[in-house]
């Protein structure tokens, strides 16, 4: 929990570093924040949480795999999906609200889950993804299968999930591949 | 991986990261430098140090982002390298890609109908990845080069950016992500494309792909953070850019 945590930030950038520190005071108070512009390794083991810029955690690198706290690297690049490369990274130019998602979804795991669990389709799924692959909008999707565009959004988004694709032509790349549409339908 | 520094040896560099020897070959400089460190091939080649470095650590670390050096670029010198990135995925990466899949069809025997449906999305990839080179050398980059040209030549105000009709701001607006369907591409030849198929070409294709969604990756973040803030930069002295 961030709450009643000790925090560190080191960044030798000031306003990053101050601007974090009042999202993390306000949101998760009382939390002791430290901003510094240089990482002190002795001391880095009294700190519950400590958040780097790059420039820092390429730094010291090795120092950092002994601390137990949680590592949430600073970045200005969304590099959210770059997990592989780093532990945790936090997108620093996105809006407050953003900040805080991003900080409460660290507090749920600490270590990236770069792949999902895997699992078959439902049958509800397919039915969606067979249409999606036909080129039919939500909103069609909805009508034909006499559910809320709302529950067509969130199979959509576990289809995505389940089967790590993000596009629509890479949707119906798979459908016709698994023979759920045949290339003819696909305009 | 360690931050390059101009001190580093170039090849030092590229046994660090291997996908670094095309970036290199952008540059104008050929392999068989020896032992020369990144200061001293710059100076051979009269490349702008500061700028490699940053294309180069750029391209080695995901989350670098080059923020002294950025106000001093020259402008041009980022467009030329972003020139020849755009003329290697047409006239290299994406022919490549081509020819693999065109083996993979022609060796194919049950596999084939499948193949068929990769190369449908690949071609429609291509034409998306094709479109977005041609819009910024249609429009971005002669912006940025009157950007330029006016800031050289900053003269009476009525000269200054007036009469534009874009801006850095715009292109931050419409510019997309152009690496989504190649994860998608790839995610469908690891994961659902059926083992029927050419193994090794489809491990070479498979490694490709990877190699150019990386690199436009790479590419995308020059644009953001390099050139979009060196324009706005000169934008700001002409009194423009607020578009
Ligand atoms: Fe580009
Ligand atoms: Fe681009």
């Amino acid at each position: 929990m961030l709450h009643g945590s000790k925090v560190l930030i080191a960044t030798a950038d000031r306003l990053t570093g101050i601007g974090l520190r009042s999202v993390l005071e306000s949101y998760f108070a009382p939390a002791a924040v430290h901003v510094t512009p240089a990482v002190d390794a002795d001391r880095l083991g009294r700190y519950d949480y400590i958040f780097l810029s790059v420039d820092a955690y390429l730094r010291c690198h090795g120092v950092l795999t002994a601390t137990k706290a949680p590592i949430i690297v600073l970045s200005q690049d969304d590099l959210r999906n770059d997990t592989h490369r780093y532990p945790l990274v936090l997108w620093t130019r996105q809006e407050e609200a953003g900040i805080i998602e991003d900080l409460e979804r660290f507090q749920k795991r600490s270590r990236p889950s770069v792949h999902v669990q895997a699992s078959t389709l439902s049958s509800r799924e397919i039915e969606v993804l067979k249409l999606v692959a036909k080129g039919e909008i939500n909103k069609h999707i909805a009508d034909v299968l006499s559910i809320s565009l709302h529950t067509v959004i969130s199979h959509r988004k576990n289809i995505t999930t389940k089967l790590g694709i993000k596009t629509v032509s890479g949707l119906t790349m798979y459908a016709v591949l698994n023979g759920l549409v045949s290339s003819k339908d696909i305009g | 991986m360690q931050l390059f520094t101009r001190d580093t040896r170039l090849a030092d560099a590229i046994h660090a990261n291997y996908l670094l020897i095309p970036v290199v070959n952008r540059f104008g400089i050929p392999l068989g430098f020896g032992e020369r460190t990144i200061r001293e091939v710059c100076r051979v080649h009269r490349i702008d140090v500061a700028f490699f470095l940053a294309i180069l650590n750029v391209f080695s670390h995901p989350a670098y982002f080059p923020e002294k050096a950025l106000l001093t670029f020259d402008p041009l010198t980022i467009l030329s390298y972003l020139q020849k990135t755009h003329a290697y995925y047409r006239d290299v990466q994406i022919p490549v890609i081509e020819r693999q899949l065109r083996q993979m069809i022609r060796r194919a025997g049950k596999g084939k109908s499948d193949l068929l449906v990769v190369r449908r999305f690949f071609l429609e990839y291509k034409k998306e990845l094709l479109a977005h080179l041609h819009r910024e050398e249609t429009v971005t980059f002669p912006y940025v080069r009157t950007v330029h040209r006016l800031h050289q030549r900053r003269r009476s105000s009525h000269h200054r950016g007036k009469g534009l009709t874009y801006s850095m701001a715009a292109y931050e607006k419409e510019h997309n992500n152009v690496d989504e369907k190649l994860w998608d591409l790839k995610n469908i030849l690891i994961k659902y494309l059926p083992g029927s198929v050419d193994a090794v070409l489809r491990n070479a294709m498979i490694y490709e792909i990877f190699r150019l969604e990386q690199d436009i990756r790479d590419h995308t973040r020059i644009e953001e953070t390099i050139l979009m803030p060196r324009i706005a930069q000169l934008e700001r002295g002409l009194g423009s850019g607020t578009r």
